[in-house]
């Protein structure tokens, strides 16, 4: 039983991978460096993928592409309402950064998503946008105002928000990878061969994309929620 | 074992209702699909809403009883 | 593992943010210009389309218009020619009218002067036959000049008066 609190401990710590020797030094956790694998794998699929855009004659993998960002482009415009141009391409960087970091862990590298910064830093980039947008797009009065919707008694529920919000999509999306990944690894403690594999398909790859729907599309919401109705 | 533990184990009990609440969402949806199929887009979405909404009370209990094993 | 670590959330959102503006400009941006592009391709074929087909409705009534005129300038040039013809025809007839009518008064003058020449013939023949029976029934022969001249008054009168 300590052995495996031991190796749990073990395998939820945040490595930091090197530190950086400037300002005393500035530490770099796996997380950051697995982001930058993400980061590379995602920019070198954009640019290869989009290399050949022919507007006359789309080839399968510019057909699949097209129908992927027209797909986000509906997602957005349906949630978001008028101004979704804008939040689009935000909105789809997320979702291919969250699935990649997700199921990275397919791939034997721990995912980003485990580290409770980086969700954190996820929320609080959604909080900017949820927020930043309603006032952008009401005015500094008309996006006040929108705290006293639906009526001026829910005033305190709807500041509470402004730090329940982003603390649950943290929450969620951290408790749900990481419950993913102990459950994994209580699993490979009990189990080391066969089981683990096919329990992983669930776990890393339905849990994983399930939570990056979910972080996206809530984040959506919220951000449409505030923007729907303005002019 | 430490009241810790114990703690740990109560504060999970939240998937109970997570459990219970996704279960309801979820069959009310099917009922709902099948009595109008053409909707089943818009059903579908507010149920992955409100099914991420009702699992973030679980998320809730999970994470603290995490914090029960790992801090306490 | 429940620790915030600052450095971790500002890389983050660094990263997130270059992220965004990387796929932003090369991903989203490429794709939804080839978008744009195709939904404007598509206008403006459709727009050209429905121009051609005004356009071609448009030379279609022309015609139609240049056809009836032409089917009217048509009828009015048979019409025509059908008056000319009838002028024609009824001027054809006038003369060969005319000129039957004026052989026929040549020929009645003549008719009339053949006629004319014979009695006058006849007349004098009777002349010679009263005088010489005039001058059998007197005996004697009649002065020729004097007597014809009152033979022929004499008959000139009987004419006359027959």
């Amino acid at each position: 039983m300590e052995a495996l609190k031991e190796a749990l401990m073990g395998a939820l710590e945040n490595h930091v991978a090197f530190t950086i020797p400037v300002l005393g030094g500035i530490p770099v956790a796996d997380a950051v460096v697995v982001t930058w694998i993400v980061m590379a794998v995602w920019m070198i699929l954009a640019l290869a993928l989009t290399r050949r855009l022919s507007v006359r004659s789309p080839g399968r993998v510019q057909t699949a592409l097209e129908a992927a960002v027209a797909f986000l482009n509906g997602f957005a415009r349906d949630t978001i309402g008028p101004h979704w141009r804008s939040f689009a391409p935000y909105l789809g960087t997320v979702a291919l950064y969250i699935g990649l970091s997700n199921l990275i862990g397919i791939f034997g590298l721990t995912p980003p998503t485990k580290d409770i910064s980086v969700t954190a830093a996820l929320a609080v980039m959604s909080l900017v946008l949820i927020y930043g947008a309603q006032f952008r797009y009401n005015g500094l009065l008309g996006g006040l105002k929108k705290f006293a919707e639906p009526m001026p008694l829910l005033l305190p529920i709807n500041l509470m928000e402004v730090a329940i919000r982003p603390m649950a999509l943290c929450m969620r999306l951290f408790g749900n990878i990481v419950g993913a990944f102990i459950i994994m690894e209580l699993i490979k403690f009990l189990v080391p061969a066969v089981v683990p594999a096919v329990l992983s398909i669930y776990f890393d790859l339905f849990d994983g994309l399930i939570q990056m729907a979910v972080f996206v599309f809530l984040t959506a919401l919220f951000t449409g929620e505030g923007i729907k109705d303005a002019a | 074992m430490t009241v810790g533990m114990i703690a740990a184990g109560l504060a999970v009990m939240t998937g109970i209702g997570a459990g219970i609440g996704i279960g309801i969402a979820t069959g009310k949806a099917s009922e709902a699909i099948a009595r109008q199929p053409e909707a089943a887009g818009k059903i579908n979405s507010t149920l992955l809403l409100g099914c991420a909404l009702a699992e973030g009370t679980a998320i809730f209990g999970f994470i603290t009883a995490l914090i029960m094993i790992f801090m306490g | 593992m429940l620790d915030f670590q600052l450095s971790t959330i500002v890389f983050t959102i660094v990263n997130l943010l270059v992220l965004y503006g990387f796929l932003r400009k090369f991903l989203f941006g490429r794709v939804n210009a080839v978008l744009e592009q195709r939904e404007k391709l598509i206008r403006e074929q459709v727009e050209s389309a429905e121009a051609g087909q005004a356009r071609a409705r448009e030379l279609q009534s022309q015609y139609e218009q240049k056809l009836s005129g032409a089917q009217a300038e048509a009828e009015k040039i048979l019409a025509d020619a059908r008056t000319q013809a009838q002028k024609a025809y009824d001027d054809q007839i006038a003369q060969a009218q005319e000129a039957s009518r004026r052989i026929r008064a040549e020929a009645e003058a003549r008719i009339a002067a053949k006629e004319q020449e014979m009695l006058r013939g006849v007349r004098q023949e009777v002349a010679q036959l009263a005088v010489l029976a005039a001058s059998q029934v007197a005996g004697k022969n009649l002065d020729r000049e004097t007597d014809r001249a009152m033979v022929e008054e004499f008959l000139s009168e009987a004419g006359d008066r027959a």
